[in-house]
């Protein structure tokens, strides 16, 4: 029988090295997902940093949670999320010295290179981009993770009502996209409300 | 993808999810690259630097300027009172948890086992658990304003942060039997004695509560309480302190004959002198834990609020034994006005969730949230299953408040509020399985956290009625919940009977609950209020 995470976790604050425990059992999740977002080229570094994080904060891990990955997540989540701030600075200081304009940030682009270019791929794609980074982030946390919406939620710091509510809107905002319907203004102010959360 | 308007909901989210997972870029796994990750973290658990073997800067950002927002407070907050999630994590951690039997035979026990020999009591909670909102009164420092003859105030334990509690006192020279007076900042305190089914007495329009260990007095000990105010609720205790044998008159009848006395006395509290470290304290009067021997292995322990400041819920069992929960918690936040599984059920407006294995129904209102969590659907019925909707349709919301009057045959197991909910997870000598036990001494937080359970049965456990039944979707998990010594206690094992669980438990080892804090570590913060412009919302419930 093996020991829960919360387990490792808390024996790990005695005996640091059992940690590794929790690298073997999440870095091939975590891996794919900063790959999915990052890139391959940029993503081992923010693997690694995910776990050294991770065991520095490990005394903050709520112990009552069986699992770590969740929070694993929460952690990637965050350093995916500077490492976009910090390449989309990059892109724009590019574009102020008159560099190259478009630089991919986002594997989602290059999605059509990889699968085959059906239009509907293409227009799952546009659907997808066209999301707001909330909405895009759980709906990939769900769709490409198979995190639950509740996981999500944790990775995300978000309650679980407002991941709800947010993955939903993301679903109906891509399936309104693939049938070619507008956004009513209703939608509208639900996301600015939810923006100005 | 197919054809959108031949699916239901939940197929056209799982079609889109497929259709998004086509999107993945590629990741193909390097055992090599893991490798050499796992070494540099084993390095820098050893060294504390972070190496980069190209002998760059080192990839660890200073961990102050990382926007670490999931890592906050706030967010194990979240996560302690969602509920649901919490019930599914405990019901993961058991879930394949095995308790070897110490033998081929079944194991021996002392306690009469197995039979159903009573029933907790099924008679209404008062009618409205928590006083009126409007009623807003502030903590109150009681006193004796008439003790018996001969009794002079100590020393005193003044509670000295919100949420605490304090004791004053009493002595006399004449007989070793001390009078305490226990004050506790505890909204809706005498809820859980209500629920056991205690005797009350009317006392000058006071309603008193037999509040003790046990539904009487015990040798050493007896107790009687009230609800002073909204915030305070206060006990009068008579305590042999050397754990010999109260004098006879030292009884609920003198304690009933001095509740007319009590009264506001701040400076009876100040004017005492200061209780020492050996003291009694609110806490150990409040109940007590039980925790594993050191012949043990303790896996993990935790202890957490569960569930924010303001927020109320009832835990009741149905009549086809699954155990369902009622989370009521100031509104913040707003739910999706346009679901596809959104209905309308009796007096209240429904969303339904089933994407786990608890099925939850959010209700809201202007000032207040709702979330029903249904353990009984993880027996394999469906959304809306009659269960969960007829306890939906037993609800009847109010501006600041949501009444359910509960169906016949349905019963309360607790109605509380947030408290400490303290976890250990064991394995028992000579065994390889995993024990759960989740204990509160000032509500009934154990049990929320222990949903969802099914086929709940009553039984006699550890000479106490009790709860027994599954937890979650696996048959082979039992767990047993019950009420003693001031205490709520869940305890959940795998492959184990209720007899074999109870002689585990009969061999734990008392303790208060500074005692666990101080073994263990101490609970993590409580949560702060969700806020709004609304009061806080009360939530009753009465039995059918």
């Amino acid at each position: 029988m093996s020991v829960s995470d919360a387990g490792v976790i808390q024996s790990s604050l005695e005996d640091p090295v059992r940690f590794a425990v929790i690298f073997d059992r999440h870095v091939d999740p975590i891996r794919r997902f900063a790959v999915s977002r990052l890139g391959s080229s940029r993503s081992e570094d923010v693997v690694s940093e995910v776990f050294r994080i991770a065991f520095e904060q490990r005394d903050t891990f709520n112990l009552t949670s069986r699992s770590a990955r969740p929070w694993l997540f929460g952690i990637a989540t965050n350093l995916v999320r500077r490492e976009h701030r910090s390449h989309a600075r990059s892109v724009a200081a590019l574009e102020r010295l008159g560099g190259r304009r478009h630089i991919t940030i986002d594997p989602l682009l290059d999605a059509a290179d990889r699968v085959d270019a059906r239009e509907d791929v293409l227009r799952l794609r546009d659907a997808v981009l066209a999301l707001s980074d909330d909405e895009r982030e759980i709906l990939l946390l769900v769709a490409w993770d198979q995190l639950t919406p509740s996981e999500a939620a944790l990775a995300l710091g978000w309650k679980p009502e407002t991941a709800r509510t947010r993955l939903r809107r993301a679903r109906l905002a891509v399936r309104r996209h693939l049938a070619g319907e507008p956004i009513s203004n209703n939608d509208c102010q639900e996301v600015q409300t939810d923006a100005t959360r | 993808m197919r054809p959108d308007d031949v699916l239901d909901d939940s197929e056209r989210d799982h079609d889109l999810d497929q259709a998004l997972s086509e999107l993945v870029p590629p990741s193909p796994r390097s055992r090599s690259q893991e490798r050499s990750m796992r070494v540099d973290l084993l390095r820098f658990i050893a060294t504390g630097d972070a190496v980069d073997p190209s002998g760059a800067e080192p990839a660890l950002a200073p961990l102050g300027a990382l926007d670490s927002a999931p890592l906050t407070s706030r967010h194990r907050r979240r996560r302690a009172w969602a509920t649901a999630g919490v019930a599914a994590g405990v019901m993961a951690l058991v879930v394949g948890l095995v308790v070897a039997r110490p033998g081929s035979e079944p194991a021996a026990t002392s306690f009469p086992m197995g039979s159903v020999t009573a029933e907790p009591s099924t008679r209404p909670i008062a009618a409205d658990v928590a006083p009126p909102v409007a009623a807003v009164t502030s903590f109150a420092l009681i006193a004796l304003g008439a003790p018996p003859d001969g009794y002079v105030v100590a020393e005193a334990d003044i509670p000295t942060e919100s949420g605490g509690g304090g004791v004053l006192r009493y002595v006399s020279s004449a007989s070793p039997d001390e009078l305490w007076v226990i004050v506790r900042d505890a909204p809706g305190f005498f809820d859980q004695v209500a629920e056991l089914g205690r005797r009350t007495w009317n006392v000058d329009g006071r309603e008193v509560w037999a509040d003790g260990e046990l539904d009487g007095c015990l040798p050493d000990r007896c107790s009687v309480g009230v609800q002073w105010n909204e915030r305070t609720a206060v006990s009068i205790s008579w305590v042999e302190p050397e754990g010999g044998t109260l004098a006879p008159g030292s009884d609920e009848a003198s304690l009933l004959a001095l509740v007319p006395t009590l009264v506001e006395d701040a400076a009876a509290w100040n004017a005492a002198p200061a209780m020492g470290p050996d003291g009694p304290s609110p806490s150990e009067a409040a109940g007590t834990l039980l925790v594993p021997g050191s012949d043990a292995v303790i896996e993990t322990t935790g202890a957490h609020v569960v569930g924010p400041a303001d927020s109320q819920s009832a835990v009741v069992r149905a009549p086809d034994g699954s155990m369902l929960l009622v989370f009521l918690l100031r509104n913040s936040e707003e739910i999706a006005a346009a679901s596809p599984n959104a209905r309308r059920v009796g007096r209240v407006d429904v969303v339904g969730f089933f994407e786990s294995s608890i099925a939850t129904y959010d209700i809201m209102s202007d000032c207040w949230f709702t979330q029903l969590s249904d353990g009984g659907a993880s027996g394999g019925e469906g959304p809306w299953r009659s269960t969960a909707t007829s306890l939906l349709e037993a609800m009847q919301p109010g501006e600041t408040s949501l009444s359910v009057s509960l169906p016949a045959d349905w019963t309360v197991l607790t109605v509380t509020r947030p408290g400490v909910v303290y976890s250990t997870y064991w394995q028992p000598p000579g065994s390889d399985g995993t024990i759960e036990l989740l204990q509160s001494t000032d509500s009934g937080a154990a049990f929320q956290a222990a949903i969802p359970a099914r086929d709940l049965q009553p039984v006699t456990f550890l000479g106490v009625d009790a709860w027994a039944g599954t937890l979650g979707a696996d048959s082979a998990n039992t767990s047993v919940y019950w009420f003693a010594d001031g205490t709520y206690h869940t305890a959940t094992a795998a492959g184990v009977t209720v007899a074999e669980l109870e002689q585990i438990i009969a061999g734990l080892e008392p303790a208060s609950v500074d005692d666990w804090e101080t073994r263990f570590g101490p609970p993590s913060p409580p949560e702060a209020s969700t806020g709004g412009r609304c009061p806080p919302p009360v939530l009753s419930v009465s039995a059918g």
